[in-house]
C-alpha cells in the first residue's frame, strides 16, 4: 500500500500523520511526506520543521519513507500528488489553524475526499489508540467492501468493530407498514429481511478478518444517527465508503459522507475502492 | 426476439372526462361566483366572516368537510368575486385550505391506527406533510399579508381575454340564470361547490394512471437524494396530479416495497405544496377578476420564497425539528389523540371566537 502523509507544518497534522501510521502500519510498500505551502510567511519553515519531526519518528520504526513539498492550493496540490504518485491512501489533519487552511475541514478536506481517486483518512481530534473501529455501511457490493477494509484494519490494529446500519425509512401508507422499519439488527437477521442479510454477511466477513464484531442498526435521520453513535460509542475511527455517484446521479444523490465528515468529531476514513 | 411495442392509443375516455371536467369546473365557478353575489348580505348580517383569522378557520374546517384543499380554494375565490370576502380573507381562507387538506392524510391514517391495524408509526408520512405543510404556509402566511397590503404584486393582473370571458359567458350565463332563477343565493353557491366536486371527480378520471413498478425503477426510491431534487420532482408529479395526497400515494407503487427515506419526504413536500396551487391558479383566470389571480399569485410566491429560504438556509436544522416534533406527537396514544382532537377544534375556535371580540 502506498501512504500519502499531508501535513501543512501543524501539530495536527503531525498527530494526523502518526495516527496514519499506527492505522496502516503493516501494510506500508510505500510512505511518501508531502508539505503543502501555502502563501503565508513562515510557512516554508514550518513545513520543514514537520518534515524534519515526522522523519525523526519514522526512522528509529525502520520504514522508508521520502519527503516532498509543493507549492499551492491545499486540496490541489495534495490531489495532485496523489494521482501522480499513485497513492492507495492519503492522510491528512485538521489543518485549520491559519490562513485559508482554516478551512480545511470545512473546505479542503471535503474536496480532497470528493475528488481523491484513492481512500482518504481524515483524522480530527486526538485519538492515542485504536481500539474501537466504527464501519457505517448501506447495503450492497460497495457496504461490504467498506465492512472488509475496516476488518483488515481492526485485524492489523486488534480492534473490535461495530457495524452500524442506519434505517430511516417510512411507509407512505399506513397499508404499507411494516415492523420491519422498526426492528433492531438481530430481529432483522433473524426474519432474513434484506438488511438483515446484508447485517450477517457484514458479519461473516469480520469473522473471516479474524475480527470480533458487532452489527447495530439505528432509526432516524442517516446522517445524525450516524453522528450520535459515533460521539456516543466511544470510537476511535470511523470508516464509510465514498460517496459513488458518477455522472447526473452525482448530482441527484445526496453526500451522505461530505455531511458526516462534518458532523463527526472522529478520525474518518473513507474507502475508495481496494484498500 | 422481442415483440414491437403496440402502437399508444389516444385514449378518447380520458379526453372525454378533461373536456367534461373543465367545462363542469367553469360552470362550478360560476355558479359560486353567482350564489356569492346574493350570499353577500347574509354573511354581513351574521357576522360570519368578518376577520382574516375567520377566514382561515372557514378554509380549515371547509376542507375537512369536504375532504380536499382544491375545492375549498375555487370556493374562496367565488366568495371573493361575489363581495363576501375581502382579498386578505381570501388569501388566508385559501391557505386554511390547504393546512385542512394537509390534516386528511394523517386523519385516514389515524382511523387506521384506532381500528387497531398498525403501529402509530405508520402515520409519520401523515405528521410529516402535515407539518411540513403548516410550519412553511404560517410564514407565507405573514408574508403574503405583507405582499398584499404593500400592493408589491398589485399591478401582476391577469385575467380570461375579453373574448374567451364573453365565449364563457354566452355559453354559462344561461344555466346559472336557469339555476338561480329556482335555488336562492346561499344555494346557488351550495349548488356550485357541489359542481367543483363533481369536477375534480371528472378530473382525477382524466390524470393519465401510471402503472409504474419498483422494479422499473429499482433501488432508486430507497437512495437518498438532495433535497432540491426531492423539491422539483414533488413540484413536477403535483403540477400533474394537482394534490399533495396523490402524489404521496403515486410514490407507492414506485417504491418496491411502499418505503420512503425520512431525507426525501420533506423536500418532496414542499415542492407538492408550491405546484398543488395550480388548478386554484387557473380558477383565478376563469373569474374574470384580475384581483383573483393576484392573490393567489402571491399565495404561490409566498410560499416558494419561504420553501426557498429553508431550503438554502435552514434545511438540515429544519428537518431535525420536523422529525422530532412527528416523533414527539405519536410518543403516546394518549397524547397523539389529544393533539388530533385539537386539530379539529383549532380552526373551530379560528372560526368562532373572533366574533365575541367584534363589535357590530
Amino acid at each position: 500500500m502506498k501512504i500519502l502523509l499531508c501535513t501543512d507544518g501543524s501539530t495536527d497534522a503531525t498527530r494526523a500523520a502518526r495516527f496514519g501510521l499506527r492505522l496502516a502500519r503493516r501494510g506500508v510498500d510505500s510512505l511518501q511526506v508531502l508539505g503543502v505551502i501555502e502563501d503565508h510567511e513562515d510557512a516554508a519553515r514550518l513545513i520543514q520543521n514537520a518534515l524534519q519531526a515526522l522523519g525523526a519518528e519514522l526512522d528509529p520504526i525502520g520504514l522508508e519513507y521520502n519527503t516532498k513539498t509543493r507549492h499551492g492550493h491545499a486540496a490541489e496540490q495534495i490531489l495532485d500528488e496523489a494521482v501522480d504518485w499513485q497513492a492507495d491512501l492519503i492522510v491528512i489533519g485538521q489543518l485549520g489553524r491559519r490562513g485559508l487552511t482554516r478551512f480545511i475541514m470545512g473546505g479542503t478536506a471535503t474536496r480532497i475526499v470528493q475528488y481523491a481517486r484513492c481512500s482518504v483518512l481524515l483524522v480530527k481530534g486526538q485519538r492515542s489508540a485504536l481500539q474501537k473501529i466504527l464501519v457505517c455501511t448501506a447495503g450492497g457490493e460497495p457496504g461490504l467492501r467498506d465492512v472488509e477494509v475496516a476488518g483488515r484494519v481492526a485485524a492489523q490494529a486488534q480492534a473490535n468493530v461495530t457495524v452500524l446500519h442506519v434505517m430511516s425509512q417510512v411507509a407512505l401508507t399506513e397499508k404499507t407498514y411494516r415492523p420491519d422499519l422498526e426492528a433492531p439488527a438481530n430481529d432483522l437477521m433473524a426474519r432474513h429481511t434484506r438488511e438483515g442479510q446484508h447485517l450477517a454477511a457484514a458479519l461473516n466477513a469480520l469473522k473471516s478478518a479474524g475480527v470480533s464484531g458487532a452489527v447495530k442498526v439505528r432509526h432516524g435521520l442517516v446522517v445524525d444517527e450516524i453522528a450520535v453513535e459515533a460521539r456516543d460509542g466511544d470510537y476511535d475511527l470511523l470508516v464509510i465508503g465514498a460517496h459513488l455517484a458518477h455522472g447526473l446521479s452525482r448530482w441527484l444523490l445526496d453526500d451522505v459522507t461530505a455531511h458526516v465528515l462534518e458532523e463527526t468529531q472522529l478520525p474518518v476514513l473513507v474507502v475508495r475502492g481496494e484498500l | 426476439m422481442t415483440r414491437p411495442r403496440p402502437p399508444r392509443r389516444i385514449n378518447f375516455l380520458k379526453i372525454t372526462y378533461a373536456l367534461a371536467g373543465l367545462v363542469v369546473f367553469i360552470l362550478a365557478l360560476q355558479l359560486m361566483k353567482a350564489g356569492a353575489r346574493q350570499l353577500a348580505p347574509v354573511v354581513e348580517n351574521l357576522a360570519l366572516v368578518q376577520t382574516p383569522v375567520q377566514a382561515l378557520g372557514l378554509g380549515w374546517l371547509g376542507a375537512y368537510l369536504v375532504l380536499s384543499g382544491s375545492p375549498v380554494a375555487a370556493a374562496a375565490l367565488g366568495l371573493f368575486n361575489g363581495g363576501v370576502l375581502t382579498e386578505l380573507q381570501t388569501f388566508m381562507m385559501i391557505n386554511g385550505s390547504r393546512m385542512g387538506s394537509s390534516f386528511i392524510i394523517l386523519f385516514v391514517g389515524f382511523l387506521y391506527m384506532v381500528r387497531g391495524h398498525e403501529s402509530k408509526r405508520s402515520l409519520s408520512i401523515g405528521l410529516l406533510s402535515m407539518w411540513t405543510t403548516w410550519t412553511t404556509y404560517v410564514p407565507a402566511m405573514l408574508l403574503g399579508t405583507y405582499l398584499l397590503n404593500s400592493g408589491a404584486l398589485s399591478s401582476l393582473h391577469f385575467s380570461a381575454s375579453a373574448e374567451l370571458a364573453s365565449f364563457v359567458d354566452a355559453i354559462f350565463n344561461p344555466i346559472v340564470t336557469w339555476i338561480t332563477g329556482w335555488a336562492p343565493g346561499l344555494l346557488t353557491f351550495v349548488v356550485g361547490v357541489l359542481v367543483i366536486l363533481l369536477a375534480f371527480n371528472l378530473i382525477d378520471r382524466a390524470l393519465p394512471e401510471l402503472k409504474l413498478t419498483g422494479s422499473e425503477f429499482g433501488e432508486a426510491p430507497s437512495l437518498l437524494f438532495r433535497p432540491i431534487v426531492m423539491f422539483l420532482i414533488g413540484s413536477a408529479i403535483t403540477a400533474v396530479s394537482m394534490s399533495v395526497s396523490v402524489s404521496v400515494s403515486l410514490l407507492v407503487p414506485l417504491s418496491a416495497r411502499g418505503y420512503i427515506r425520512r431525507e426525501n419526504v420533506i423536500p418532496y413536500i414542499m415542492g407538492a405544496n408550491i405546484t398543488t396551487f395550480i388548478d386554484t391558479l387557473v380558477a383565478s383566470l376563469f373569474m374574470n377578476n384580475p384581483a383573483s389571480f393576484t392573490i393567489v399569485l402571491v399565495e404561490m410566491l409566498s410560499v416558494t420564497i419561504i420553501s426557498m429560504l429553508i431550503m438554502i438556509f435552514i434545511y438540515r436544522f429544519y428537518e431535525r425539528r420536523i422529525l422530532n416534533a412527528a416523533n414527539r406527537i405519536t410518543a403516546t396514544r394518549r397524547g397523539f389523540s389529544l393533539f388530533m382532537i385539537l386539530m379539529v377544534g383549532v380552526p373551530i375556535v379560528l372560526l368562532l371566537v373572533p366574533r365575541l371580540f367584534i363589535t357590530r
